[in-house]
């Protein structure tokens, strides 16, 4: 007998936006005919081995057989921290050529991630992608195409929908999930992302203008590095440790930490399958080629549930989720009396896959894939090209553009420099 | 006086003017960019709009390559002038600029200035850009952003300008053009892109190769087909994607049976992903009759390929769709089955059901596990007891943490029901996992029976629920819960019910008199087992709390001392720091006298920054000894202020703490961040001299020298 308490829709709709765990025995103990027991150790490549890429070094889903720079410098560096069998690439195209490896790590900056990941999958290869997901809203929509096409688990390296201590919250983001669905706090709700809820926006990633050209280190393949970006003069300020600065392959404090932060709240408000309809900007204007820093951004959904990006921390007592019925704050307290018991009685949430090699082994989206990844890199590329236009913007979920403004739409495909395109 | 004469006097006294307009404006906006915010922004450029071309020109004047000059105010005016003008409604103001920064375009010399207009013209440019920006395509130094440009503009005339570069192309532009074209879907440029197809440069032939396929040209079709069949590994790759993009190109022309028989054909591929890809194709393609593919798909060796079909499923909604699945799975191997069932339980239709619920007495256990982690997605009433029932039958733990983890994803108000009345028949492993799913769900409601068995002869079913007592009983039944910490035997067992009793009181507010019950029990309560309620105490905190534990500082039995002191040491609250500061003072014993320190320092790290220095001061008066003095000079290092620095520099003579002292001196005053100053000025450089005499460390040796330098 079927229960009528909650509502098909509500049940179809979690089962939808969730990817369940489920555990494997390996085929070879369970036997069964014509299945050849698969190799059981993964392999994987990292791409981009000099900041952030020298981390995924020693990530455990498969064994490294290659890391890739076009710095040689960050090259030889990243040879001497593996084991002697891992081989070193200058081109990204040659660790893809090579069938031995499931999975490729992309750690390079992030105007590489889109065109990257989609070859990556037109290879065949599995795919485990920094954050931003993509610079723009346009490679992000290709990328989820190439992904599915090929039937490819793409995950992307920010984890706090599922698991660590989220940030100023002092607890994971379980406990705030289940806070939304119980209904305790109302809807539509208010989320505030700030120093003040205790998520900091790093805007000391703010490019340089008046840059004067230097010669292109020895060891740097410049035109390589650059690559779909337009060319400027080489200056190392634009590269490596401080390209976030640069509008050509990131967005600042926003491009660095926006998905990290923005990923959660997209979860935890049931919008992995939407993006606003309003977007709002308060910011200084912003320079062509270096990226500054902005004082707030606001997003509103369809249902009217909002985010709020606050980049000047002014209210000590903002609330970090805000609804009809109720406020959660910093370290998870609240307004409504004796919730946490509340809480306590209800469901946890459905759980989700959160072993990456599980989720190649048996083909399962992993819990950050390429399509709810999508989702949460708009909201920062959305609040980019917000701030970058210094402007209010109206954008449609379905089709993903913007409505009547040919100037935001202009900055949703970006042309490449040649030969790269996606 | 003659015609022309009159007219350029004419032009000459209208334009004189402006173009001092546009000076003036010009000269007024640059100082005052980069605009703090939209209104001002509005406000600057829409003087720009009204100074016009001349200001434009001007502006674009002043550009300098770069190296050359700061024109970095420039650049904000002549891009903040393009995003203005492209708001709804400003046609007549767009067309202006783009029209200006074409002139602005012949008469720059630079290349990197005129590549910096153009990236303007992406911004603001449209139909009278694009003939411009065309001829530029076979300029080496700017046929990229101009081919960029015309990329965003993309009015209907842009793919001729392309086309017809084409036909003069060479080299690195040929490139540039060619993907353009492909991404134009230029159908035009196809008789002169095919032999580039075959040009003994690699980059050019991709580049046409992937053109062609994009534009879907059917004479085409044979190249693509030869560079599948003959390119070797990672060509190969490219080759295949080309193909399929054809074929997807093709059916969107309305060509179905060619991509259907390039579907076809490319499902036999060797490279799982190709075929993955044929497949998703060919269902996409088929519509409604695409189902059947999708279910022959599952019959495939190789799971990626069952993987992207699963992942297809969603296409075909509805209950025959769903009986065909259940079907599919009732005949297939066990694992197979089991990504069926996974694929059906996200499908949510709660037709398939009966499905899970008969899976759970499979004979192969990751079907009764896939079975497990499903039914809560089906809210149905034989959910719960069906999932206890499983629990219960489970003969491994993985299959009984699977059953667990399931029930607490359960929307049903009788599961704390269901389960404590399952408690008295369950098996012990199954029964423990019942009494954490009471724990996590705060089931007060059952209280009493959590409780009866919290005295249970198995060891881990007693630990169970002593672990759950903490977050279902109430204060209330505080004195039974102390009665568990007076007389239990079990060190493990203890800390349970320790942990409950912390829990429960703190459960009421009143943190003065919520631990009265306790003072009942620890009154009867064996010296021996004092310790416990002890350290009860110091989590909960209180005066009365403190005054009950100070006391027994003073206790004649050496146990109670000891576990009084370990207790005040763990305080939580600053109103112990002065009876921390007597034991550092008047206990004979160094241990007590260091454990105790220990204690007052991590207090003072919890208070407000300003206040610390006076409690560090209290300490090292207090401290009888060097060690305690070091651990206090290590603390108030943390304190970066010019009271804390002067109360350590005191100590930069004691031969016992001056280099404990010296490194402090320096983490006190020197800068945590780059773009802090750190201490600047008094006595702080003499302090530094001196601490510098004393740190041997290198990195602070540096530091220190930066700081006094400034």
């Amino acid at each position: 007998m079927q229960k009528t308490r909650f509502s098909r829709r509500t049940f179809i709709k979690q089962a939808a936006s969730a990817a369940a765990v489920f555990t494997i025995v390996p085929r070879h103990v369970l036997g069964g005919k014509a299945y050849a027991a698969p190799s059981e150790q993964l392999t994987r490549a990292v791409i981009g081995v000099g900041g952030m890429g020298t981390g995924h070094l020693g990530y455990t889903d498969g064994k490294l057989l290659a890391v890739c720079d076009v710095d040689q410098g960050h090259l030889d560096k990243a040879l001497t921290a593996v084991e002697k069998d891992v081989k070193g690439y200058r081109d990204f195209r040659e660790v893809l050529a090579r069938p031995d490896i499931d999975i490729v790590h992309i750690a390079t900056p992030p105007h590489w991630h889109g065109l990257i990941s989609i070859a990556a999958a037109e290879a065949g290869k599995d795919i485990w992608c920094e954050k931003p997901m993509t610079r723009t809203i346009g490679e992000g929509n290709k990328v989820v195409e190439a992904v599915r096409r090929n039937g490819r688990i793409f995950r992307l390296n920010t984890w706090f929908r599922f698991n660590d201590n989220f940030y100023g919250m002092g607890t994971t983001v379980a406990p705030l999930k289940k806070l939304v669905d119980s209904g305790m706090l109302g809807w539509p709700l208010k989320v505030t992302v700030g120093e003040t809820t205790g998520f900091g926006w790093k805007f000391y990633w703010c490019g340089k203008t008046n840059l004067e050209p230097q010669p292109v280190p020895p060891e740097l393949d410049y035109d390589f590095w650059l690559g779909p970006a337009p060319y400027k003069p080489y200056h190392p300020h634009r590269v490596h440790a401080t390209f976030r600065g640069y509008w050509d392959y990131d967005g600042g404090g926003l491009g660095d930490m926006g998905q990290h932060y923005l990923d959660p709240v997209q979860y935890l408000l049931g919008k992995d399958a939407t993006s606003p309809v309003e977007i709002e900007v308060d910011a200084p204007q912003q320079h062509p080629d270096a990226a500054s820093s902005w004082r707030r951004i606001r997003m509103k959904y369809a249902d009217g549930c909002e985010i709020i990006l606050d980049g000047e921390g002014k209210d000590p007592n903002a609330a970090y989720l805000e609804g009809p019925d109720g406020k959660l704050f910093r370290g998870f307290a609240s307004d409504i009396p004796n919730f946490e018991k509340k809480l306590a009685a209800l469901p946890d949430p459905f759980p989700q896959e959160t072993d990456f090699v599980h989720a190649v082994k048996t083909r399962t989206p992993f819990a950050l894939n390429e399509a709810n990844g999508h989702r949460s890199c708009t909201l920062v590329n959305l609040g980019v090209i917000a701030v970058r236009l210094g402007r209010s913007l109206r954008f449609d979920p379905e089709t993903q553009r913007f409505i009547d403004d040919e100037e935001a739409n202009r900055l949703i495909d970006q042309p490449m420099r040649a030969p790269w395109r996606v | 006086m003659k015609k022309h004469h009159v007219l350029m006097m004419l032009t000459a006294a209208l334009l004189i003017p402006a173009l001092a307009v546009a000076q003036t404006t010009v000269a007024d906006l640059l100082s005052k960019l980069p605009a703090q915010n939209a209104a001002d922004f509005d406000a600057m450029m829409a003087d720009l709009v009204k100074a016009g071309p001349p200001a434009i020109l001007e502006l674009s004047a002043k550009m300098l390559p770069p190296g050359a000059g700061d024109t970095t105010q420039v650049e904000f005016a002549l891009n903040g002038l393009a995003k203005y003008v492209m708001r709804p409604g400003a046609e007549n103001e767009r067309k202006m600029m783009a029209e200006a920064l074409l002139q602005a375009l012949q008469t720059a010399s630079d290349k990197e200035v005129k590549a910096f207009l153009i990236r303007q013209l992406q911004i603001a440019g449209r139909e009278e850009a694009v003939m411009p920006l065309g001829a530029l395509l076979t300029d080496e130094a700017l046929y990229e952003p101009a081919a960029q440009a015309l990329l965003a503009i993309r009015t209907p005339e842009v793919p001729a300008v392309f086309a017809a570069a084409l036909k003069t192309a060479q080299g690195k532009n040929q490139i540039a053009i060619i993907k353009a074209l492909g991404e134009l879907r230029c159908i035009a440029a196809v008789q002169d892109i095919l032999p580039l197809a075959k040009s003994s440069d690699a980059a050019i032939r991709d580049a046409a190769a992937l053109a062609l396929a994009d534009i879907a040209a059917p004479e085409a079709a044979p190249l693509l087909v030869e560079a599948m069949q003959t390119s070797p590994g990672y060509d190969r790759l490219r080759a295949a994607s080309n193909y399929l993009l054809y074929a997807r190109r093709r059916a969107e022309a309305g060509d179905k049976a060619v991509c259907e028989t390039i579907c076809r054909e490319l499902l036999k591929a060797a490279e799982v992903h190709i075929a993955s890809a044929a497949l998703r194709q060919l269902v996409t393609l088929l519509g409604e009759e695409g189902f059947p593919e999708v279910l022959a798909a599952m019959d495939s060796p190789d799971s990626e390929l069952r993987g992207a079909a699963l992942r297809l499923a969603s296409a075909f909604p509805g209950e025959a769709a769903t009986r065909q699945w259940m079907e599919k799975a009732a005949k297939a191997d066990p694992i197979v089955r089991v990504e069926i069932m996974n694929m059906l339980a996200l499908r949510g239709d709660f037709l398939a059901y009966t499905l899970f619920i008969n899976a759970l007495a499979s004979a192969d256990k990751p079907v009764r596990l896939a079975a497990v982690q499903a039914l809560p997605r089906f809210n149905a009433a034989e959910t719960v007891p069906s999932l206890i029932k499983a629990l219960n039958a489970a003969a491994e733990e993985d299959e009984r943490a699977a059953a667990k983890a399931a029930l607490v994803c359960c929307h049903d108000e009788q599961l704390t029901t269901l389960a404590a009345n399952a408690l008295s028949t369950a098996a012990p492993p199954a029964r423990i996992a019942l009494l954490e799913i009471l724990s996590a769900r705060r089931a007060d409601t059952f209280a009493d029976v959590v409780f009866s068995w919290a005295s249970d002869s198995d060891p881990a079913v007693r630990l169970a629920a002593l672990n759950a007592l903490g977050n279902v009983e109430s204060p209330d039944h505080l004195p039974r819960l102390a009665e568990i910490v007076r007389t239990v035997q079990n060190e493990e067992d203890l800390t349970a019910a320790r942990q409950a009793v912390v829990a429960v009181t703190k459960q009421n507010a009143d943190i003065e008199n919520r631990v009265d019950p306790l003072f009942v029990t620890l009154a009867q309560t064996a010296d021996e087992r004092k310790a416990a309620f002890y350290q009860v105490l110091s989590e909960l905190g209180g005066g009365k709390a403190l005054q009950c534990v100070v006391a027994a500082t003073a206790n004649g039995a050496a146990n109670v001392r000891d576990a009084a002191i370990h207790a005040l040491a763990a305080w939580k609250e600053p109103g112990a720091a002065p009876e921390l500061l007597n034991v550092v003072r008047n206990a004979p014993e160094p241990e007590y006298q260091s454990l105790a320190m220990d204690g007052y320092v991590r207090l003072m790290k919890t208070i407000p920054a300003a206040e610390q220095t006076g409690w560090a001061k209290n300490a090292l008066d207090a401290a009888r000894r060097p060690e305690e003095k070091k651990a206090v000079i290590g603390a108030v290092a943390d304190v970066h202020a010019l009271e804390a620095l002067h109360l350590i520099a005191a100590y930069l003579d004691d031969e016992a703490l001056k280099e404990d002292a010296a490194l402090a001196a320096a983490k006190i005053a020197c800068p945590q961040k780059e773009e802090e100053a750190g201490l600047i000025g008094g006595d702080v450089k003499s302090i530094l001299q001196k601490a510098l005499m004393l740190v041997h460390d290198e990195s602070w040796r540096k530091k220190i020298e930066a700081q006094i330098a400034k």
